[in-house]
């Protein structure tokens, strides 16, 4: 097999992948596989919930391990969810994964499998299952550096895309930790707003704490903004802006007019993205105590804003009443399919700008 | 939040938990009275008696078991909601509600059976109360009934199903009630099967047009003053009417909408000022500032794309070209000159040779 060069999302570093030794997850352990067969199918079923160790080259991260077709195909579309550790991200990425298993991308084109079959099935177990019970995702692990989920995305027209999604806890954005570092690797990042903190919009939740604006959505621009060349004034980084939670919302203009039920159409309409990332960059902007948080779009040359909830609705005693019922949580990775390649068409150029 | 105990007659006293119209917590002490469910329809209605000295209410709500035979029930109790809550930040206080309009007073749309709280409604629904109006009533309902449709038409909302059962008498004032087809003016709105509607709704992908709510209340005030219902298709025959309804409703049945007459022309028709109800802007100042902030930063971004248009050498005066080029064809004349003299002066060597 050919050696090439894979940037590791978890440490960061450009490593050589030759067809390292296979590793199997085994209750939570990496183990080597110790007889590797020389039956090309079976070693093509082995390797679906396959991995392999990062060489780890700067030696700053603890040992971390790769799924076998991270590496397989083209460079992967690495997505990192931004925001602060209340903002609605793992209850998003649940939403998000949820709805593409049940085919909300097949409307526009686009199959999936995942990528590493384990680490989905666990996803699915320990978060979709939960949420589907009606039940209320605890806060993210704080120090958890690895990609929650990650799938392969097919399309018949560009191919396949591995596409990996970072879920990390609010507080590892902060300046200066190191969990926080994995923004650098991503093609695309959404930024998740919180009407709480951002409108006081509080719902049944607590208020806000006085928060003048998001840290993680801070911590994150300042890293990237220090990869700017001078001169440059646009980070060239795929970006959306999510105001979750926009059940609270809804009956609000002109939320009202974007959060009613709704299914994607398939059609990719960068005027309709444009229309709704007006509306909402417009909603935010009415209130001034949210202007910190419009600081993405005037970072990212092309970055749109949706209205989306990630449950449908606010919980009682830790629990949704009618279910979780993610609304609109697509039209976000839509836009960044269509602005990172994994969507083609002399259109989706227009999305985002 | 309503339980299975409180289905039938219930003397006892509840806390009623909900949200008004702006988003504000609402607690009411209440009585509850038995539901009911109207045949055909797609939620159940019970009165609520204020308990705090408060004024009493009518609550709407999807109960579990009819929710599970048609879950788009749900879906239409929060469109209802919506349309009720843009017309509550439309005409509430400071402005005075228009009668003529169901008012909501709250909602709460997460509980597993959610529900609406509306003033209680007035008088009886035309469909029953169509055959005992007398002439001058009938005029005071075809102005009030038109007024309503008014103050809907300058909030940009289209009821879409003006029906007897949708309408409402008390002696004085009409009240248009059930908002659960309506919707904004654009928006797709749900093809209708019933000849109260206008033709082009019956269609699906209809797009809500004020239009609609002129064939509508005309088909209303059709049936109260004829007492005959509308044909299943097509425009009723007014020719054999009398006078006052065929003047009334000139045109109201014509295809296609655009050359129908808008509900002020109604109004005048009736001798009436169409003046609507004072009520808050449609759009914030601020919001519409937010959305030429996002034009000026997206045109920035726009412009950002374009590459800076390499500098091409400033052309030559002409006066200086015309020098050039004179200065060249002497200079050509010369060296060719020389070169003849210089082959002249050889040929005169070689002779003296």
């Amino acid at each position: 097999m050919n050696a090439r060069l894979v940037l590791c999302p978890i440490c960061l570093e450009s490593v050589e992948w030759a067809g390292q030794d296979l590793f199997l997850r085994d209750g939570g352990k990496y183990v080597p596989l110790a007889t590797p067969t020389t039956n090309p199918n079976k070693l093509a079923v082995l390797r679906r919930s396959a991995y392999w160790r990062c060489p780890n080259p700067a030696g700053d991260t603890a040992d971390h391990y790769l799924p076998w077709a991270y590496a397989s195909y083209r460079p992967p579309v690495v997505v990192g969810l931004v925001g602060d550790s209340r903002a609605g991200k793992s209850h998003l990425l649940a939403g998000m994964i949820l709805e593409i298993e049940r085919g909300g991308l097949q409307p526009y084109g686009l199959g999936w499998e995942p990528l590493d079959a384990v680490r989905h099935a666990a996803f699915h177990a320990e978060v979709v299952e939960r949420v589907l019970g009606g039940e209320r995702l605890p806060p993210t692990n704080p120090g958890v550096v690895e990609f929650a989920d990650a799938l392969l995305i097919k399309s018949p027209v560009t191919g396949s895309w591995p596409v990996a999604f970072f879920d990390i806890a609010g507080e590892g954005f902060q300046r200066g930790e190191r969990e926080g570092r994995f923004v650098i690797g991503t093609r695309g990042l959404i930024f998740v707003v919180d009407p709480a903190t951002a409108l006081g919009v509080v719902g049944a939740e607590p208020g806000n704490g006085g928060r003048t604006q998001d840290l993680a959505f801070a911590a994150v621009l300042a890293q990237l903004r220090a990869l700017l060349a001078p001169g440059q004034t646009y980070l060239d980084l795929a970006a959306v802006m999510v105001v979750n939670k926009a059940d609270r919302l809804r009956l609000r203009h002109p939320v009202d007019t974007w959060m009613r039920p709704h299914d994607g159409d398939g059609h990719v309409d960068p005027a309709r993205i444009r229309a709704e990332s007006r509306d909402a960059y417009a909603f935010l902007y009415q209130h001034r105590s949210a202007w910190p948080w419009l600081a993405p779009f005037d970072t990212f040359r092309r970055c749109t804003l949706h209205f989306a909830s990630a449950t449908g609705g606010e919980e009682r005693d830790g629990r949704y009443p009618r279910g979780f019922r993610p609304r609109r949580v697509l039209e976000p990775l839509v836009a960044l399919f269509a602005m990172t390649g994994v969507l083609a068409g002399p259109e989706m150029t227009e999305v985002g700008i | 939040m309503p339980t299975a105990s409180d289905r039938g007659l219930d003397t006892a006293v509840h806390q009623l938990r909900c949200s008004d119209p702006h988003g504000r917590p609402l607690t009411r002490t209440v009585r509850f009275g038995p539901w009911h469910t109207p045949a055909g329809a797609l939620a159940s209605v019970r009165p609520v008696t204020a308990a705090d000295g408060g004024p009493d209410l009518a609550q709407k709500a999807v109960l579990t078991d009819l929710g599970r035979r048609a879950g788009y029930a749900y879906e239409m109790l929060e469109n209802e909601a919506r349309i009720a809550a843009r017309l509550s930040h439309r005409y509430d206080s400071p402005y005075a509600y228009p009668p003529e309009l169901v008012r909501l007073v709250g909602y709460d749309l997460d509980g597993e059976e959610p529900f609406l709280l509306f003033a209680p409604p007035r008088g009886v629904s035309l469909a029953g109360a169509a055959a005992d109006l007398h002439s001058a009533a009938l005029r005071q309902l075809e102005e009030s009934l038109l007024r309503g449709v008014l103050a809907l038409a300058s909030s940009q909302v289209v009821h879409g199903a003006l029906t007897p059962q949708t309408v409402r008498w008390d002696g004085q004032c009409a009240q248009i009630t059930e908002l659960g087809y309506a919707r904004l003016t654009g928006e797709e709105s749900p093809p209708q099967t019933t000849g109260w509607a206008a033709p082009e709704q019956r269609a699906g992908g209809h797009r809500a047009r004020l239009a609609d709510d002129v064939w509508g209340a005309g088909a209303v005030i059709y049936h109260v003053v004829t007492g005959a219902p509308m044909p299943a298709t097509g425009a009723p025959r007014l020719t054999n009417r009398g006078e006052a309804l065929r003047a009334l409703l000139d045109g109201v049945f014509t295809e296609p909408a655009e050359r129908r007459p808008d509900v002020a022309t109604l109004l005048r028709r009736l001798r009436v000022e169409p003046s609507p109800p004072d009520g808050a802007a449609l759009t914030d100042p601020a919001f519409a500032a937010g959305g030429h902030a996002f034009d000026e930063r997206l045109a920035r971004k726009r412009a950002s794309l374009r590459p800076a248009p390499t500098p091409a050498p400033p052309p030559l005066p002409r006066r200086r070209r015309s020098w050039l080029w004179g200065g060249a064809t002497a200079l050509l004349l010369v060296t060719l000159g020389v070169m003849s003299m210089a082959s002249g002066v050889g040929a005169l060597l070689a002779v003296a040779a």
